[in-house]
């Protein structure tokens, strides 16, 4: 470690790193454009100038390794004078676009203007004109005439993506960003770019025009559209969901998310399931919520006691992992059956961020015993038993049965019971007897478990108002069905420590730690 | 007429208890919401219990949940029939924050709108209780006098009541041309409009009757109570903030500041009255001395930048576009600025911790303080006394209870 | 110090005289018969003495200071001058106004799809307008807007507009303030940064 001065202060940093990184990691506020921790150097905005004791001139805090005993002026005249003119420089050529730009509120530009800048123009003539609204990708827009040339996107694709379409064309003060000829920006992460633009020049086209940056609510969760468990952040406002951006967790997703996760949250403001409905067949009737919990027991208790092979369970991998466990129990000891098995969508995954599990928690459903195991009846199993009709009644949670057993209405009509936990209209629900409306992802409190063990963290950034949460449904099912439950709403702090007691690979795992970047599992 | 005790063998032979009543919060004779429940024996009070709190929204915790610019607004509504002179000390207060003083047309102006307001508020005041004395024609004349400041006020800003003229560093605007001839004129006619109201009530044996001697409070008591204002100078008190803590132009100007001699309510009309001459003394001056330049300080830490310079210079886009969403950012810190208000002392408690939203925004009400004094001054007197001292008292609602 | 303390003068104490005879109703009888035939002749005359005015067939002249509620510039090609970018909307302290912004095809390519004032909230006070950075909502002078349902104070954007040619008086009057005099010159602006 190097102990270096920055204005006045002593601080311990790690040796060989850069002068920069190092500082915001203490904390230092150094204004910075084409630096990003997770990119390469690229030294060409020349914001992050610093006074260092020993250097005649100025120098870019991003390239100057530290050296122990290296006296560090971050908030000088000199400095404060440099950053004015770099601010200025870049203010000269950027259009009025603030009132029409989505930036406005997480600009870099307007953010360090207003610290730093000069605070009163020199210049008033008219900007270069360059090209606006420039479809580059199907998800992403470019403006060329805001972008300052950090160049951040271009290493983006070159570096993390590894698809390199943009790139930096003509010369001087006449370069502009833009993609090869022929090409577009299409790999799985494009919106990233959009992210790590500092201004609004790459933008979302999803986000285009939506939302005020100032309206917005941020709230820490895990994406739910994979098993890579991205670490996200969800932006509410209006009470539905406006975007989700990706959180900095350098264990799983470092800085970054796929586009497919980033653009799948629709389904949280849309098409909800917010009422139980009782018979099969459309429409069907609106019930309360005792009424359809006392029916969907009556139908599972019934065949729960005349034979144990009847009932079968499917287990949804979006589900928390205290929501698994309480449906493990009521699985046991409710619907007596042991046959149940989690129902995970599969799809195209790469060698990066991208899981082919489309769940977040198909692991901690396998985790906590909620997959069949060898021996036992899996999910292909569990279809050819309703098809031959050993199988009579079903406890689904989740709809992606339909898509896995191939869309076929036949073998759900076959069903002389089907109960179904579920947060969005979905064909299934027209064969079901009874509905039970769950929550999503955003609206809930408990923990995932990623593809490579680590529990995270999901928390409640929607209110769901009255409606009860999955955990909640399961106890009171459990309660018609017989079982010893003691009263009182379901706690997923309080279910956790119930897991971390009964599952070895969970023993390190405490609600506060996985608050902040996870707990990893330990491998048995 | 005196207030005495009751002659206590009479009320032990008849065996009477004292009836309780309860006068408010809505009252045909006092102008205000607020709940005096009166132990009564016969026409003479006992005892009595005033309850505020009628009109409390919330000022505090409004102001916390928005910017600093945002609560301007909202201190229109304090002191309603004196709205400039709120907007004017929760300016200074946000300016001491910054350690940072409105250019000098400004100051002469806040000082201006200042004054317009308190006699409007004086106008409002000895016309409300000579209305409720049973004396409808100076209501009338108070009220159209009040016109006439309304009408200033509209000049200014835009609005007659509601007025959010003054801004932290500055002012909404500059004066139309031909103010100052509009401001004399006005002035004048509500002054004259006033003498006819002094022709009728001055010297009138009924009012003075109602008021000479009734709701008298000795000057150590009304200070124990924090009383200021016009209650504190008619006993005798020349505490006014504009002479103890000057702040705006007023150590520059020359004027008087009346104090009674008797502190009975009838002092308390005498002493608005003159204050509504000396405010028209000191706008005159002010008027006479109101030197050109900007009405706003072009620090863009806090005041919005000129808007012609918003369409057109990048700068100032984004100076305004983070004004408005993020606020302006004072060191964390806390002040107490205090200017005298129509009622008394009103002060700003700011409590900042850096951003953009007041962490705390205490007002220091003078009608509150004054509203105390009232049990006191009423204990012992006829129940006909206390429509004159809850007149004179002044309590405005929005201000007491804010 | 310029400001002096000076004690009140009370008139003499009231005798019992004072307050008999007819004498008194007559001085004050003259003070009204004074504004009584003052009025009524200034009537008579046409002239205005009182500050009444017969509303509705008279209205109110106000200066274009006056602030009304808010509308919209409609500009000549019949478009809304707004481009949503939300300010007016964050700095209304009350939250009366809701914009869901739209792209358009246009050169200026963001437009509000819903602008929604509830002027049962809105309290006149001026901020949306000296936020918006395109003088796109101005303070009319209307203010008779009263409905008698509650609905009927929720005013979208096709009620908000209003011509431009309609609002000269107000945009004149606010573009008095638009540049501030005594404007340091880009070399005062300079030698006062070299001092920051």
């Amino acid at each position: 470690m190097a102990k270096i001065t920055v204005d006045g202060t002593v601080i311990e940093v790690p040796d060989g790193s850069m002068l920069l990184p190092a500082l915001l990691d203490h904390g230092v506020q150094v204004p910075h454009y084409c630096f990003h921790p997770k990119l390469s150097i690229d030294g060409s905005c020349r914001m992050c100038l610093v006074k260092v004791e020993g250097m005649p001139k100025l120098t870019i805090s991003c390239n100057t390794p530290v050296r122990d005993g290296m006296v560090v002026d971050s908030r000088g005249p000199e400095v404060a004078k440099a950053r004015q003119g770099v601010l200025e420089l870049l203010l000269v050529n950027h259009p009025l676009d603030c009132p029409i730009c989505d930036q406005a509120g997480e600009c870099y530009l307007q953010d360090y203007a207003f610290e730093y800048g000069t605070r009163e123009a020199r210049t008033q003539e008219p900007r270069r004109k360059l090209l606006k609204r420039v479809d580059i990708g199907p998800r992403v827009v470019l403006d060329q005439e805001r972008c300052i040339l950090c160049r951040r996107c271009v290493r983006f694709c070159r570096e993390i993506s590894e698809t390199a379409e943009l790139a930096v064309f003509n010369m001087g003060d006449r370069s502009v960003i833009d993609t090869f000829p022929g090409e577009a920006l299409t790999n799985d992460y494009s919106i990233c770019t959009a992210d790590i633009c500092p201004v609004g020049a790459l933008l979302s086209k999803d986000f285009h025009h939506k939302m005020r940056v100032w309206f917005i609510d941020e709230m820490e969760s895990i994406c739910p559209s994979c098993a890579n468990g991205c670490n996200i952040k969800i932006g509410t406002a209006r009470r539905e969901i406006q975007r989700l951006l990706p959180r900095r967790n350098d264990a799983v997703n470092e800085t970054w998310m796929c586009d497919y996760g980033r653009l799948r949250y629709g389904f949280v403001n849309d098409d909800r399931v917010r009422v139980p409905t009782v018979g099969r067949g459309t429409p069907a009737i609106t019930a309360t919520w005792d009424d359809a919990l006392d029916e969907a027991a009556r139908r599972l208790g019934a065949l729960a006691r005349t034979d144990g092979r009847a009932l079968a369970a499917i287990v949804s991998p979006h589900l928390t992992n205290e929501e698994l466990f309480v449906y493990g129990q009521l699985v046991a000891g409710g619907l007596r059956t042991a046959q149940r098995d989690a129902a995970i969508p599969l799809g195209p995954a790469d060698d990066y961020l991208i899981k082919a599990e489309k769940a977040a928690n198909g692991r901690g459903a396998r985790d906590l015993g909620l997959a069949a195991r060898s021996g036992e009846l899996d999910l292909a199993a569990i279809r050819a038993g309703v098809e031959t009709g050993t199988i009579r009644g079903l406890l689904v949670t989740g709809t992606d049965v339909w898509e896995l057993w191939g869309e076929r209405a036949d073998i759900f009509e076959r069903l002389e019971t089907l109960v179904v936990v579920a947060a969005n209209a979905h064909p299934l629900l027209g064969f079901a007897d009874v509905v039970l409306p769950g929550l999503t992802f955003a609206e809930k409190n408990g923990t995932f478990t990623n593809h490579a063990g680590r529990v995270q963290r999901i928390r409640r950034a929607l209110d769901p108002g009255e409606q009860p949460s999955d955990g909640d449904i399961f106890l009171a099912l459990g309660r018609r069905l017989g079982m010893e439950i003691p009263p009182g709403p379901f706690e997923p702090a309080a279910v956790l420590r119930e897991i971390v007691a009964s599952v070895p690979a969970y023993r390190d795992v405490t609600w506060d730690a996985v608050g902040g970047l996870g707990v990893p599992t330990i491998e048995a | 007429m005196d207030a005495g005790p009751t002659n206590p063998s009479l009320t032990n032979d008849l065996h009477t208890q004292p009836m309780e009543i309860q006068m408010g919060p809505s009252h045909p004779s006092t102008h205000g919401t607020v709940k005096i429940t009166l132990k009564l024996d016969g026409e003479r009070i006992l005892d009595s219990e005033v309850e505020v709190g009628y009109l409390h929204r919330g000022f505090e915790k409004e102001c916390e949940s928005g910017e600093w610019y945002q609560a301007i607004p909202y201190t229109d509504r304090l002191n309603y029939a004196s709205p400039m002179i709120n907007n004017v000390g929760y300016c200074l207060a946000a300016e001491k924050l910054f350690g940072v003083e409105a250019p000098p047309r400004a100051q002469y102006l806040r000082t201006i709108a200042s004054e317009l307001s308190r006699m409007a508020d004086h106008f409002t005041c000895i016309g409300a209780s000579a209305l409720e004395l049973a004396a409808l024609t100076p209501f009338l004349y108070c009220v159209q006098a009040r016109e006439q400041i309304y009408d200033l006020h509209e000049s200014l800003c835009g609005a007659r009541v509601t007025t959010n003229y003054v801004r932290i560093g500055g002012l909404q605007s500059d004066l139309q041309p031909g103010f100052a001839e509009l401001c004399r004129e006005k002035v004048a006619a509500a002054l004259t409009l006033f003498g006819d109201v002094d022709e009728l009530l001055t010297k009138n044996p009924i009012f003075r009757e109602r008021m000479e001697g009734t709701g008298t409070l000795p000057a150590d008591a009304l200070i124990a109570y924090g009383v200021t204002g016009p209650l504190l100078r008619a006993a005798g008190v020349g505490f006014d903030v504009r002479r103890a803590e000057p702040y705006l132009v007023y150590d520059r100007l020359d004027f008087e500041v009346p104090v009674g001699s008797r502190g009975d309510n009838y002092d308390r009309y005498l002493v608005r009255f003159e204050e509504l001459r000396q405010s028209a003394r000191i706008i005159e001056q002010a008027l006479r001395d109101l030197p050109d330049g900007p009405v706003d300080l072009d620090d863009p830490r806090f005041r919005w930048p000129a808007k012609g310079k918003v369409f057109n210079r990048m700068e100032e886009l984004i100076d305004q576009f983070k004004l408005v969403t993020e606020g302006m950012r004072p060191p964390a810190g806390e002040v107490y600025q205090a200017v005298e208000g129509a009622n008394g002392e009103l002060g700003f408690y700011l409590v900042s911790n850096g951003t953009g939203k007041p962490w705390k925004c205490r007002c220091r009400a003078p009608s509150f303080s004054n509203t105390q004094a009232l049990r006191d001054m009423i204990q012992g007197a006829l129940l006909a006394d206390v429509v004159p001292t809850f007149d004179m008292v002044n309590m405005i609602g929005g201000e007491c209870d804010r | 110090m310029a400001s002096r303390v000076v004690t009140v003068e009370r008139p003499p104490r009231l005798r019992a005289v004072d307050t008999m005879g007819p004498l008194l109703i007559v001085r004050g009888l003259l003070v009204t018969a004074r504004h009584f035939f003052r009025n009524l002749f200034a009537f008579m005359r046409g002239r205005r003495t009182i500050a009444t005015i017969l509303y509705p067939e008279e209205k109110m002249a106000w200066s274009p200071a006056m602030r009304g509620m808010p509308v919209l510039v409609q500009m000549e090609n019949g478009k809304e001058r707004c481009v949503a970018c939300g300010l007016c909307e964050w700095a209304c302290p009350v939250d009366c106004i809701t914009i869901y912004p739209a792209e358009t095809a246009d050169e200026i390519e963001r437009y509000p799809e819903i602008f929604d004032i509830d002027m049962s909230r809105c309290m006149f006070c001026g901020f949306c307008e000296e936020a918006c950075p395109e003088e796109a909502i101005v303070m009319s002078q209307r203010v008779a807007i009263a409905t008698t349902e509650w609905r009927g104070s929720l005013w979208h954007k096709r009620d908000l507009l209003v011509p431009v040619h309609e609002l000269d008086p107000r945009l004149r009057y606010i573009r008095r303030g638009y540049d501030r005099p005594d404007v340091p010159t880009p070399a005062q602006t300079a030698e006062r940064l070299e001092k920051r």
